[in-house]
């Protein structure tokens, strides 16, 4: 079972839209129509609580000023005002994020994600992503527990790449993480490094995907 | 000009006219008098005696030195001029009939002005025989019509001048002006009172202006103090529509933004259980892309409302740039699925911080995004690329769509954008436009490039 979300939302579709969305993702749900109620919840054992501002008896904001005497639950706040002092109050009051309706069921659980993200596993110089693993003293990779061959360039062009793996990078923020300053690497050094780089990586589970209009991004694949 | 000053000059040149026109009275005057004199001397002089001496002999009437007086001219001398006869005066009066004809061949015609003004029935008449001070020539009407000497012409000196008051009046005018410039102080120091105490009486809460006194001034500050009691009672009135028309529309936002969710969340459930090839995933596609587009365009109209209420009172905050743009990205995601549009951004490595109004950026960077989604080509890419450039930050929004022309791209700058048929329907311009609007508050540069191979790249800039 995932974390438990606390749900404060007064309108039956789309608390039962969040709720359901939510638990295709693996989290267990507690939901709570009444804001007066809501005052009274036990929030132990709640990984995050999703607190709509307007709710019938009390405000949302009510609310978050009141689970924040009690411990410090991350709580992501839903408003339909699009303002940004709305925002800011709900903010200073101890809300974690905020978020304006309407949005994307995926959005929702994107931010949720974010709010319930454990650390990517970085211990002293070694870097683990997902079956990649790399030893930055060293200067040494791993994929699968099998040694990846690489050159200084393409070992810290992959150190680049993994250390915001899923994320797109800029050809310029490569090349002057990744490459040699003193040999004026061009973007065409960097597109080679890559080509080679992508040949020792195979077709395993770790890719290195072009970004249109972008750069690179290193794609893992967690099957 | 200040008003002492001005009333001081119009009583100047108010006076001095007056003063040179009775001058000029005086003068007029007094030479009438000096004419009707000499009128009724010759008058008296004719029935004296002069008349019978006239109509007896006209050409010779005058011409004659009448005796010195008793005793006087009697000597040799006196007696050789009696022996010689009448002696002619140089300055002899002149005959005429009633008629205005000389009585003697000798006698010369009178001078057509004069003739004219007596024909006319003027009792007298005279003219300057030369210059300034020539002698003048007098004809005189007698009270009787018939007779030779109905008209008697004389010569006379001219007449002394008249006394001269020109300076004395323009002495007093200037003194009068001079007076008129010192009784206005008083006044002018309550007008100044009055304006000092409109001047600095704050607009939103009107301190009363008071001004002692039952004179205009003092009524004019009672005018000027219920009127602007009057003005500020109204602007608190408009503030308070203002803020309830805000709140209705905060309100009614609210109560659109829920159903508009839901409608999102179902379309999504719905997008989850159909496959794309079934034959629904077309107007499923559609039915996405409008609801995005629904709810781009209120939150639009939300914003654009905002900045005509009041575009100054932003809401200035330290901006994480980078997760701006991952949340605009996740927002339009769905959308470009569907169009299948390649969709990716790059944000730095360490946060990005700007102090602006997250709200507005976000909407900004939004629409940027929105745009080149929804204009792009089926299967085309959208890039959103972050950096830091100096102390600031540079954004691209770059797409491979159809681009924008340079005409379209400054209208769109401009305030007011109106969309046209190469974008489509977009609100007529609208989100580009509260683009381009909230890069001028925050001081920052929007700027449109087409890039070589097509498309368009929006670069927003600090």
């Amino acid at each position: 079972m995932g974390a438990r979300i606390l749900v404060v939302e007064d309108d039956e579709a789309l608390g039962a839209q969040v709720v359901g969305h939510l638990e295709r993702e693996g989290y267990a749900v507690t939901w709570i129509r009444d804001g007066l109620e809501a005052r009274e919840v036990d929030l132990t054992g709640l990984s995050l609580a999703i607190v709509d501002i307007m709710l019938p008896g009390v405000w949302g904001t009510e609310l978050v000023r009141l689970y924040r005497t009690r411990g410090d639950l991350p709580i992501l706040m839903l408003s339909a005002r699009q303002s940004t002092e709305d925002k800011v109050n709900a903010l200073s009051l101890g809300a974690d994020d905020y978020m304006t309706k309407p949005f994307w069921p995926e959005e929702l659980v994107a931010r949720v994600r974010a709010r319930l993200r454990r650390p990517r596993i970085e211990e002293g110089a070694r870097r683990e992503v997902g079956p990649l693993v790399l030893d930055l003293e060293a200067g040494e990779a791993t994929l699968e527990g099998a040694r990846l061959e690489l050159t200084p360039s393409e070992h810290a062009l992959l150190t680049a790449l993994a250390a915001r793996a899923g994320s797109a990078i800029t050809r310029q923020a490569l090349m002057k993480a990744a490459l040699d300053p003193e040999r004026r690497a061009t973007e065409r050094a960097l597109d080679v490094h890559v080509s080679r780089l992508r040949k020792k990586l195979g077709e395993g589970p770790v890719k290195i995907a072009t970004v249109w209009g972008i750069g690179y991004r290193l794609d893992v694949s967690r099957s | 000009m200040k008003l002492r000053a001005r009333l001081a000059l119009t009583v100047l040149l108010g006076l001095l006219p007056i003063g040179v026109a009775m001058h000029w009275l005086h003068g007029s005057l007094h030479r009438a008098a000096f004419e009707e004199g000499v009128a009724q001397a010759v008058v008296s002089r004719m029935r004296a005696g002069g008349r019978d001496r006239c109509e007896e002999d006209p050409a010779a009437f005058g011409r004659e030195v009448p005796p010195r007086g008793r005793g006087r001219g009697r000597g040799r001398r006196g007696r050789r001029r009696a022996r010689r006869g009448p002696r002619p005066h140089p300055e002899a009066p002149l005959a005429y009939s009633a008629d205005l004809r000389p009585s003697s061949p000798s006698t010369p015609r009178l001078p057509a002005p004069i003739e004219s003004r007596l024909r006319d029935g003027a009792p007298f008449a005279a003219q300057r025989l030369g210059g300034p001070r020539s002698a003048i020539l007098y004809a005189v009407r007698m009270p009787w019509s018939e007779g030779p000497c109905a008209v008697i012409a004389v010569h006379r000196p001219a007449p002394p001048r008249a006394p001269r008051p020109l300076l004395p009046l323009v002495l007093l005018s200037t003194l009068a002006a001079a007076l008129a410039f010192l009784a206005a102080a008083p006044v002018v120091r309550r007008i100044r009172r009055l304006t000092l105490a409109v001047r600095d009486s704050p607009g939103e809460a009107p301190a009363k202006i008071e001004l002692e006194g039952k004179d205009e001034v003092a009524e004019l500050a009672r005018a000027f103090d219920a009127k602007q009691r009057a003005l500020a009672e109204q602007m608190r009135s408009l503030e308070r529509r203002d803020r309830a028309l805000s709140e209705h529309l905060a309100n009614t936002m609210h109560d659109v933004m829920i159903p508009l969710t839901v409608l999102e969340g179902h379309l999504m459930s719905l997008r989850a259980s159909v496959g794309e090839e079934a034959a629904s995933e077309p107007v499923l596609a559609a039915a996405i892309e409008e609801a995005h587009y629904i709810a781009t365009l209120l939150q639009n109209l939300d914003a654009w409302a905002r900045l005509d209420a009041d575009e100054h009172s932003l809401t200035r905050e330290s901006v994480d740039l980078g997760a701006l743009v991952e949340r605009v990205v996740a927002r339009h995601r769905p959308v470009a699925r569907e169009r299948r549009v390649e969709l990716a951004f790059a944000v730095p490595e360490s946060a990005l911080f700007f102090r602006g109004d997250e709200t507005l950026l976000e909407r900004a960077v939004g629409n940027l995004v929105h745009n080149a989604v929804r204009h792009g080509h089926v299967g085309g890419h959208v890039a959103v690329v972050l950096e830091a450039r100096g102390s600031g930050f540079e954004l691209r929004v770059r797409d491979d769509g159809p681009g924008m022309s340079p005409a379209r791209a400054q209208r769109v700058l401009s305030r007011g954008a109106v969309g046209d048929g190469s974008r489509g329907r977009d609100g007529h311009g609208l989100g580009l436009s509260i683009s381009a609007r909230a890069a001028r508050l925050h001081g920052l540069t929007l700027e449109f490039i087409q890039p070589e191979g097509g498309g368009l790249e929006v670069v927003l800039r600090s």
